[in-house]
């Protein structure tokens, strides 16, 4: 009945609160909008310079990827400083020569991609042509030798070259699928828990720097209520603001989602709970908001480490512990397998565990702190 | 009401409050003076049940604090005004209220009833942060006043408030007196203190005089003249 009262006070005050309202639902969907159009925007085509190709080369080369001819190495590499190639190819004693500009990643990798493409395609070409002119031969040779003895002679069938062009499937996502897509389930995760970090722990640290803890204090109200009643409170924002976000991700961002979408709220709801509860509990060793503001960089930015953006197989073993230690790690986890993998419950159950054993935890040690203001 | 029997309160290895004895009776209204680090706030605290005793008892309407249970029957203002900015002036009644336990009909009657006492009828459905300081005082006063306790503890209740709106304050407290409720306020101003039924004069953590305004002042001249002599000492 007092987390009632608590939670419905809570709620009041936030609903006359119209630019915190405005922050916790607009903020996360503009801060991923331009993520996904930064990430989106980046492009893989590269220009390829050429210096005296064979001609079949030269084709086939085309047929892959923007190319541009010069008459000299000297002018290409000139082209290439200017950033108007990516990747420089000549020909000396019949061996092609490949030059990278090398100060772009993504575009080096896609040039030598091509590059690599272009090169099987002409030795598949060659193969055949050489098997076309061998076929040619033997026909010969048997109509010579049919012609001498009279006799008639089987010879086999030349054999199509073994490796043929490869048929690549996903197991999960799709060709398609961009930086964004890897890396949007782990940001979902990150900006609900952030937005719910912030708003929570700076409401309730008001609450103790404006002297209304204490106030409420003075009433008969059970410590767990004003807890529970911050939670149910904030709860409902946090669940219109969650729902937003993934309404936003995966419908307006078009990001592959394989998953339940219910069981993905419902990961989503249990990260904003850990962040509601660790909000609350920061703000319990924090004076003012400045100080509270100073555990981002300390206890939220981390985690964005260990959310699944990077991969972790080769860390040092202490890495590995304080991966084990954020919250963050956990729903990065499930929420990826929903999304990109289209695991279900029994799946990515121990991730839900783990993360209601942080809220769980945080609550308890929340409680506690607030003994200091209350003994009783 | 109050009964204070070698109570000290230390905080790590500061002491604030040193075997301080007092008791405080039905209906009356006692002042605590004291220059301000004196320790009268700690005293209050204690009193609510905000804090657990270092040493000696605190008994507040025949139960030991700190006890949740005893919170019903005591009103408190605190030296802060400690309220919702974000909401009215009814929504904070209404929000302290309820944490007292009190139902829809008869909260409804009293929210009505100490807006009226305090004069801000008028003013009930502005929000907090529009009002102006001394309002905001009375609105404390108000809340403190909501579930009708028998014990009201007011820390520096007229501080920062003009004049007339102190004299109202104080005709409201003799007021509530003759209703049988019992006031212990804390002042460090001296023409409040000779208003009051009884003072207690704490200095440096401890309690170093009591007794009536007039007695006080037959025999040291007058409140302030008590501690500067108690000073020297």
């Amino acid at each position: 009945m007092q987390t009632l009262t608590v939670a419905e006070r809570v709620i009041s005050q936030i609903f006359r609160d119209k630019r915190t309202i405005a922050m916790m639902f607009l903020a996360p969907l503009f801060v991923l909008f331009l993520l996904s159009t930064i990430l989106g925007s980046s492009s893989d085509d590269v220009t390829i310079g050429t210096v005296d190709l064979p001609a079949s080369f030269q084709d086939t080369l085309k047929t892959k990827t923007d190319t541009r001819t010069f008459t000299d190495r000297a002018t290409g590499v000139t082209a290439m400083k200017d950033r108007e190639i990516d990747s420089l190819i000549t020909f000396q004693q019949n061996q092609p020569q490949i030059l990278i500009e090398g100060g772009d990643i993504s575009k080096n990798v896609a040039a030598l991609q091509v590059i690599q493409e272009t090169l099987i395609t002409i030795q598949g070409q060659q193969t055949s042509a050489a098997n076309t002119k061998l076929t040619a031969a033997v026909k010969q040779l048997q109509q010579q030798l049919t012609q001498l003895t009279n006799q008639t002679f089987e010879t086999p069938q030349p054999v199509a070259p073994a490796v043929t062009k490869p048929d690549i499937q996903f197991l999960y996502g799709n060709p398609d699928a961009e930086l964004f897509d890897q890396i949007a389930p782990a940001l979902m995760g990150f900006f609900i828990f952030l937005f719910v970090f912030i708003i929570a722990g700076v409401s309730f640290l008001r609450e103790r720097s404006s002297g209304t803890l204490e106030r409420t204090l003075a009433t008969p109200l059970k410590r767990s209520s004003i807890v529970f009643g911050y939670f149910v409170g904030f709860f409902l924002f946090v669940t219109i603001q969650t729902i937003l976000i993934q309404l936003f991700i995966v419908n307006v961002l078009d990001v592959t989602q394989q998953g339940n979408y219910f069981l993905l709220l419902f990961v989503n709801l249990l990260t904003a709970s850990v962040a509601l509860s660790l909000g609350l509990l920061l703000s319990s060793f924090s004076r003012t908001e400045f100080q509270l503001i100073q555990f981002i960089p300390l206890a939220i930015v981390p985690q964005i480490f260990f959310s699944g953006l990077f991969d972790l197989s080769d860390a040092p073993l202490w890495v590995e512990v304080i991966n084990r230690l954020m919250p963050l790690t956990y729903a990065a986890h499930a929420l990826q397998n929903i999304m990109t993998r289209g695991y279900g419950l029994q799946d990515i159950w121990v991730d839900l565990v783990v993360l209601a054993g942080f809220v769980v935890l945080f609550v308890a040690l929340n409680m506690r702190a607030l003994k200091k203001q209350r003994p009783v | 009401m109050i009964d204070v029997t070698h109570y000290s309160q230390t905080f790590g290895k500061r002491t604030v409050l040193t075997d301080v004895q007092f008791s405080i009776g039905r209906g009356e209204i006692v002042g605590l003076i004291g220059p301000s680090g004196s320790g009268k706030t700690t005293l209050i605290k204690s009193l609510i049940g905000l804090q657990q005793p270092t040493t000696g008892t605190i008994t507040v309407l025949g139960t030991r604090q700190p006890s949740l249970a005893q919170a019903e029957k005591i009103g408190y203002m605190a030296q802060s005004d400690a309220l919702y900015e974000d909401l009215t002036a009814r929504g904070n009644l209404k929000y302290f209220g309820k944490l007292y336990g009190l139902k829809k009909a008869r909260l409804r009657a009293r929210i009505e009833t100490v807006l009226e006492f305090v004069d801000l009828k008028k003013d009930a459905d502005r929000p907090i942060h529009q009002f102006s300081g001394g309002m905001k005082r009375r609105l404390s006063l108000a809340i403190a006043l909501i579930h009708e306790p028998s014990l009201l503890l007011l820390d520096e209740p007229t501080v920062g408030i003009d004049p007339a709106l102190k004299k109202t304050f104080w005709h409201e407290f003799e007021q509530l007196r003759q209703s049988g409720v019992t006031v212990l306020v804390t002042t460090h101003v001296m023409d409040e203190a000779e208003r009051c039924d009884r003072l207690l004069l704490i200095q440096h953590g401890r309690l170093i005089e009591a007794g009536t305004p007039d007695d006080l002042i037959q025999r040291f001249g007058s409140i302030d003249e008590a501690f500067i002599q108690k000073e020297r000492v």
